[in-house]
């Protein structure tokens, strides 16, 4: 996209999972997406029930201060309950919006729609995975399901109800993402959402749907472009954000509250970008890319830009390695070395206690070795010397003197009758 | 349907049945265990430790894996009276199911222990293996290392001894020295610059047809510092307190012999935390994955 065109862009379309609130039920569907999230869940889930959402009218401190009900499963359309969910939800404290997550296909039929809409329905949010017959159906394995789609997406259009679409971006569509957007034109969706593959329960990628971001990144630009001249604010979700140039501002990963049962969660995917220690995005905006994705292409660290804080993406961190050839301790380690060795030969040795006090540290000096020894918050410092009987000192061995002042006296004798020295030895 | 996005993520791990190779008792935690990583740092663990596995029983099972569970744990006796135990890290190696060693490495970053010296670990090691190696004067090393063979613990076969000092290690053979390796630590997150910056300077990674992924997987990367390695023949990183079902990934991913990742996997060894290394090299242009090595304490 020229740089004028995202001059002209849309400014980014609510964030509406800010002020929604998500309940899930019926864990069946009518399609199957080959790249679905809850494919392993489908039948499985008991999914919330009636009495557990009316539940949310004693408590309404859960919904968060929500004002959208949002449903979604499975395919919600399937439930004969849902008109009844849809009432209940309109009943509750702060309830604005009523939206369904749904593939549209029942859509179609007017007094079911009617239903709907005359329940408090006001949003629909429908995927749309593919510009043409023959992919929708071989994507979502139903034959005729693109017809379905298009005949509700076409009833919906018609009625004062809310559209936005959603494309999840996998392998096998990404290249039709231009196209979608041509498509979905024609029923004026509020804004259009891109959510990159999400691969829950597809932990090393073996699925294979995800899309890799270096070939996938023109056609979802050229989306977003297209988005852009028709005044449509798109969305984009779990796409590294630096990879979407101009239209950045259309990122944003986040999700509503849910209730949805606990083992849901234990095949969520996890996600990360490699620069995330430096990338000011990686905080606040950004979840980088699945752990899934990473196992089937890699971290991208050469396709990525970290927006690094000082922005300057010029590697300009690497200065602090933990240890260099320079800051070694290798010099002082060594004297320490040949002093410990030194004490242990006197029988001697760092932290041993002589007396009431212990002997905390030394230094090797010239002509002398400094024994520094504690006694609680006392130090003192005594110096060890060759003997000599012309100097004055606190204390003498068979080899040596201990100096140091006068305070010193009481531990300098201590010291003295703790050293093993036979005599004839000398300083290390 | 979508859900919240959180931080969490569960590492999926099949516990399978696992019983030990080692006809000894496995050594258990006490109450006041302080666990180390592979730089003899003390970590916190997650959950109390006490009655639970020792890392060290890792490494009883890989010398039982090689028959040699006697002359191991005669070995890891002799240093536990010799030093006392925390002193000690241990690593076992292996490339592609082969069982290549261990290696043991005795740290005094403050060199203020006179009782660790090669000289002394000579001794405490003569009834096991021979090291020839006398440091031919006081050398300002932090760490040095002793890696043992299997025919060498088998037969008190000669044992290679390397000095550490600070980013270099050497061979010490007799009291000859050799440069070997250099090291470098990094923040897995803050330092990704260093850590590229390693890797597409070196000799074994082509940045432009490797993939960091294949070296540094999102589970490694979790981990608390990496280390980039040159070495003679390959290059090397190293992940430092990875979770142990990283850890048993780690083991799927490098063919590690299958009694060693079923016990890893088996949830006996969830307390702790884990240390990996992995060398690398181009061979015909592709990355290729040399040794590998798992690392605890005792």
């Amino acid at each position: 996209m020229a740089r004028s065109e995202a001059a002209a862009a849309p400014s980014p379309a609510e964030a509406w999972w800010r002020n929604s609130f998500m309940v899930t039920f019926h864990f069946r569907c009518n399609i199957a997406c080959r790249f679905c999230m809850v494919e392993d869940v489908l039948g499985v889930l008991p999914g919330t029930t009636l009495d557990e959402m009316r539940r949310l009218k004693d408590d309404p401190a859960r919904l968060n201060g929500a004002s959208r009900i949002i449903f979604s499963g499975g395919e919600v359309t399937l439930s004969r309950d849902l008109v009844d969910y849809v009432r209940l939800a309109r009943t509750l404290p702060g309830i604005a919006h009523v939206r369904l997550q749904t593939n549209a296909m029942r859509l179609g039929d007017p007094a079911y729609l009617g239903a709907l809409l005359d329940a408090g329905v006001d949003e629909f949010f429908v995927s749309l995975h593919a510009a043409t017959a023959p992919d929708y159906d071989d994507l979502v394995q139903r034959s005729g399901a693109f017809a379905s789609i298009c005949k509700g997406l076409d009833a919906l259009a018609a009625s004062p109800a809310t559209i936005i679409t959603n494309t999840a971006i996998v392998d096998a569509n990404y290249r039709s993402l231009p196209a979608i957007v041509e498509l979905a034109t024609r029923w004026s969706p509020q804004s259009m959402e891109f959510w990159n593959y999400w691969p829950r329960a597809d932990e090393d990628g073996a699925r294979g749907h995800h899309a890799a971001v270096g070939a996938s990144r023109p056609y979802l630009l050229a989306a977003l472009a297209a988005c852009a001249r028709r005044g449509v604010p798109p969305v984009v979700k779990w796409y590294p954000r630096c990879l979407l140039g101009p239209f950045a501002l259309y990122h944003d990963d986040g999700q509503p509250p849910s209730i949805i049962d606990e083992s849901y969660w234990e095949r969520e995917p996890g996600f990360g970008c490699v620069y995330d220690g430096v990338c000011k995005e990686a905080e606040r905006a950004c979840s980088g890319l699945s752990e899934s994705y990473v196992a089937q292409y890699g971290w991208e660290e050469r396709l990525l830009t970290p927006h690094r804080p000082d922005r300057s993406n010029d590697r300009s961190n690497v200065h602090a390695v933990e240890r260099s050839l320079l800051s070694d301790r290798g010099p002082e380690r060594l004297d320490t070395a040949i002093l410990a060795g030194w004490l242990a030969g006197l029988g001697l040795g760092f932290g041993v206690t002589i007396g009431d006090w212990v002997l905390a540290d030394g230094a090797l000096g010239i002509g002398s070795v400094a024994l520094q020894l504690v006694r609680g918050t006392e130090q003192i410092q005594l110096q060890i010397r060759p003997n000599d009987p012309s100097r004055p000192s606190l204390a003498r061995t068979a080899s040596f003197d201990l100096a140091g002042g006068s305070s010193g006296q009481a531990a300098a004798k201590a010291l003295a009758a703790e050293l093993r020295d036979p005599g004839g030895l000398g300083l290390p | 349907m979508a859900p919240t996005k959180t931080e969490r993520r569960l590492d999926v791990v099949d516990k399978q049945r696992w019983s030990p190779l080692a006809l000894a008792p496995l050594q258990r935690c006490a109450v006041d265990e302080t666990l180390h990583d592979y730089v003899l740092l003390p970590y916190v663990p997650t959950v109390p430790v006490a009655g639970k596995l020792r890392s060290v029983s890792l490494l009883v099972e890989s010398f039982a894996l090689a028959g040699l569970e006697e002359q191991g744990l005669a070995l890891l006796a002799a240093l536990e009276r010799g030093l006392g135990r925390g002193r000690t890290v241990w690593g076992i190696k292996q490339r592609r199911g082969e069982l290549l060693g261990w290696e043991l490495y005795f740290y005094d970053y403050e060199r203020r222990r006179a009782d660790l010296s090669v000289a002394r670990v000579r001794e405490l090691l003569r009834p096991s293996v021979e090291l020839d190696a006398v440091e031919p004067r006081v050398l300002p090393w932090h760490m040095f290392s002793v890696e043992v063979t299997p025919s060498a613990l088998a037969e008190r076969g000669p044992a290679g001894v390397q000095l550490y000092i600070d980013m270099r290690s050497y061979a010490l053979q007799g009291e000859l020295l050799e440069l070997r390796n250099l090291y470098t630590f990094h923040d897995p997150k803050t330092g990704i610059d260093e850590v590229l910056h390693r890797l597409q300077s070196s000799v074994h990674f082509d940045a432009r047809r490797h993939r960091l992924a294949e070296l540094m997987s999102p589970s490694l990367r979790r981990c608390h510092r990496v280390c980039v390695s040159n070495k003679r023949h390959a290059d090397a990183m190293y992940f430092s307190r990875i979770t142990t079902s990283a850890a048993a990934a780690f083991c799927r991913q490098h063919g590690w012999p299958a009694a060693l990742t079923r016990f890893v996997e088996s949830g006996e060894l969830d307390h702790l935390q884990w240390d990996v290394g992995v060398d690398f090299s181009s061979v015909d242009g592709a990355l290729t994955i040399g040794k590998t090595g798992i690392y605890g304490s005792f």
